[in-house]
């Protein structure tokens, strides 16, 4: 049992740089290199912390115990503000600008937690106690470890909440409904409020395809929340009536690239119509161009609007 | 309104409990009257709605007039003991500040829950937009109509029961914006009975250090604001499962089985897809065979959940064109496994081992659960703890052979593997009150 401290005290400083270094990169780029999975040695630590904890601590430990003081300390202020700076900014911004991923933090921050709150416990209630048990002692600790990290979750998403909050609070309801819906559906909300505005609630209205690129502007149940009571019609379905009063004019989403053999941009057939209302996703404006409707006019990049069907 | 229809669940439920619960603490039912309630003011307008008349304010107003009126009745006899039972709260009792910031976590979760609109996914397709249209007056056969224009996903109106699309229909017939408030108080609900459920078996202190953690979890406090079926689903299913333990080693209160058969007809309320209710029902039947449990507690457990059950399939056999994921049979599974490939194989269990790995603390904290219940080497053959562990190891067997059935019949569909890590949650309160139990002793060695 000699061979479990030095053994600790180079696995943890070790642990503590392989997982530093894989915020940097990225999850398991340390297996990918020299196969060294770092939950391994994580879980190895903390097995380690245990038996070390049950034997009188000499000053090394409390030099280790300083460390992760510090290492905790500046960690978890270092996650916050890549967190507080996501949610201000758009979320991977941190990691768009700095390469570093806020949830990998974590990793580092628990594993400096779990050593420094197992050796509390120890201190105050002898939980390691040669005596108890040791599978109790390491049970007790994983769970307090389980409700720290959940609380660091937790903190993260609370403030994500806060910031909408205090950039809404001043709005009327009907600004903050849609400032939220926004945030959660990017151009698709404004796009679909704009057909809404122009649409009667007794037409019919075809769909792109339920399938990428479309996969917001195609999905019928999505398009249904915002449009009822209005018909919906998608294409490729079977029994389709053959007339509509309106046909949607859509791009598509680059996060649902197409399929091979599939391209950006709906309706891709010439349709003879009334009116084209071509809508621009960046300002939020239209405008109406009279006569049938030929992609090759209309269908360029983020085109979206609206055929009225003669 | 939102306040007041509220308040009119946790009464409704709370005076159910009364009459269906005898010699439980305050606590434990404060718990569970937020899910009687809402299995109140969904069944009720279900079956209303069932027989072809549309839901309206009236409607509503008439059966909370009603359901107050016979519970009031049902309670006279009660009434004493409630009174009692009300006197007696005090909530700062013990570890005041603790129960303040655990106070005021619900309540933030309340505020969030109340102040952001609904904008879940699933809540838009189906469960809130489900409650919209009932509450404008439409009967299911007009959903089957709305329905039938996505030949793409047949039947995905009637994919689910519509338990929380009617609470939140009763809501925004009454002029309520925010239905979502009832999800933040099934998640107190929740760690309410996990506290008093978990007392009985552990010291005070230990019960509130498990429940807090509960509390933090962050898979369920997220879930807290979302106005999906899975939380509500954890909390029937968790409920149902501890009281079904209690009552297999105490069976002096038959109360505790009828209420544990109603949570769990309500999981099933919640999300008929999950089998996990299959679980519980051969667990009673096996205590059945070993002549530990009557035929008339285990009839009492399995009832209303076969009713629920026939129930629930005949409204979707009268209005889905087709039941998505619910329809398994033979011609399926044959298909499936006739056109089997490593693929589709490979998918279900790196998505099943994805699941733990993302809750891979929850999952160590079970091993080592296992490991420190084996080691102990109880005396009796079977006990709480052991139950509980069958129990959840049953439940994860079930969520594999899903994953799997998934993976064979509906090859290519990876997304739905992405709700496993959704509906799993139920297993966070499961495993964090075994590893509680287990820990009894920790203080006393």
């Amino acid at each position: 049992m000699k061979i479990l401290k030095p053994l600790f005290l180079v696995l943890y400083p070790v642990t503590l740089l392989s997982l530093l270094i894989e915020s940097y990169t990225f999850k398991y780029f340390l297996y990918k290199h020299f196969y060294i999975n770092s939950d391994i040695l994580t879980a190895i630590v903390f097995v380690l912390i245990i038996f070390i904890l049950r034997s009188p601590r000499d000053k090394i430990i409390k030099f280790y115990l300083l460390i992760s003081s510090i290492s905790v300390v500046v960690i978890t202020a270092f996650y916050f503000f890549l967190t507080f700076i996501d949610d201000y900014n758009y979320q991977n911004y941190s990691f768009s600008k700095y390469h570093i991923q806020p949830d990998l933090l974590l990793r580092p921050i628990i594993l400096g937690l779990f050593f420094l709150v197992a050796y509390y416990i120890e201190k105050k209630i002898k939980v390691f106690n040669r005596k108890k048990s040791f599978l109790s002692s390491l049970l007790f600790v994983t769970v307090v470890i389980f409700g720290i990290s959940n609380l660091f979750l937790d903190v993260s998403n609370l403030h994500q909440s806060l910031v909408t909050v205090i950039k809404t609070v001043n709005l009327k309801n009907s600004t903050k409904y849609s400032y939220i819906m926004r945030t959660q559906y990017g151009y698709y909300y404004d796009y679909i409020e704009f057909v809404k505005s122009i649409v009667p609630a007794n037409a019919s209205i075809l769909l792109p395809p339920q399938k990428n690129p479309w996969q917001f502007e195609g999905n019928q149940r999505l398009d249904r929340f915002f449009l009822y009571p209005r018909t919906l019609y998608s294409t490729g379905e079977p029994d389709l009536p053959g007339t509509y009063d309106y046909i949607l004019i859509a791009w598509g989403n680059s996060a649902f690239p197409p399929a091979t053999g599939d391209s950006y941009g709906w309706p891709q057939y010439k349709v003879q119509a009334k009116e084209v209302y071509i809508y621009d996703i960046n300002s939020n404006n239209y405008k109406i161009y009279k006569g049938d409707y030929d992609p090759k006019e209309y269908l360029k990049n983020d085109a979206y609007g609206l055929i009225k069907i003669k | 309104m939102t306040t007041i229809f509220t308040l009119v669940i946790l009464v409704s439920g709370l005076l159910l409990s009364y009459v269906i619960l005898k010699n439980v603490s305050l606590l434990e039912r404060l718990a569970i009257s937020i899910g009687l309630g809402i299995l109140i003011y969904s069944l009720f307008p279900f079956v209303q709605v069932l027989y072809g008349i549309p839901l309206s304010k009236e409607s509503v107003l008439i059966l909370i007039l009603f359901s107050l009126l016979i519970l009031i009745f049902l309670n006279l006899k009660n009434w004493s003991v409630i009174i009692k039972d009300l006197k007696s709260i005090d909530l700062l009792s013990f570890r005041k500040h603790s129960v303040l910031l655990m106070i005021a976590f619900g309540l933030i979760l309340m505020s969030i829950a109340m102040y952001f609109p609904i904008s879940g996914w699933d809540a838009l397709t189906l469960y809130d937009f489900r409650g919209k249209v009932l509450s404008q007056g439409l009967h299911f056969k007009d959903i089957q109509y709305l329905d039938s224009f996505d030949k793409h996903n047949p039947g995905y109106y009637f994919s689910y029961p519509p338990s929380t699309s009617f609470i939140h229909a009763d809501y925004y017939v009454l002029g309520s914006k925010s239905p979502q408030v009832i999800y933040p108080l099934i998640f107190i609900g929740l760690i309410i009975f996990f506290y008093s459920s978990i007392s009985h078996y552990i010291s005070k202190e230990n019960a509130f250090l498990f429940s807090a953690v509960l509390m933090v979890s962050n898979v369920l406090s997220s879930n807290a604001v979302v106005p999906y079926t899975n939380l509500p689903y954890a909390y029937f299913y968790f409920i149902s499962t501890v009281l079904l333990v209690r009552y297999l080693f105490d069976r002096k209160n038959i109360g505790i089985i009828i209420m544990s058969a109603i949570f769990l007809a309500g999981s099933l309320w919640m999300r008929s897809v999950e089998p996990f209710y299959i679980v519980n029902i051969l667990v009673i039947i096996y205590f059945l065979i070993k002549k530990q449990v009557s035929l008339v507690s285990t009839l009492f457990f399995v009832l209303p959940v076969l009713v629920l059950k026939e129930v629930w399939g005949y409204t979707q056999k009268a209005y889905a064109t087709n039941v998505f994921l619910s329809n398994v049979n033979v011609g399926l599974v044959t298909k499936g496994l006739l056109s089997l490939s490593a693929n589709a194989i490979k998918e279900p269990i790196s998505a099943y081992f994805g699941f733990i790995s993302q809750n891979i603390l929850l999952f160590v904290i079970l091993i080592i659960t296992l490991a420190t219940y084996f080691v102990k080497k109880s005396k009796k053959s079977l006990n709480p703890e052991i139950l509980f562990l069958i129990i959840i190891f049953s439940d994860l067997a079930v969520i594999f052979a899903g994953t799997f059935a998934v993976g064979i019949l509906l090859p290519g569909r990876s997304e739905i593997y992405a709700s496993i890590a959704r509906f799993g949650i139920f297993l966070f309160p499961l495993i964090l009150f075994i590893s509680g139990l287990m820990l009894k002793d920790l203080f006393k060695e």
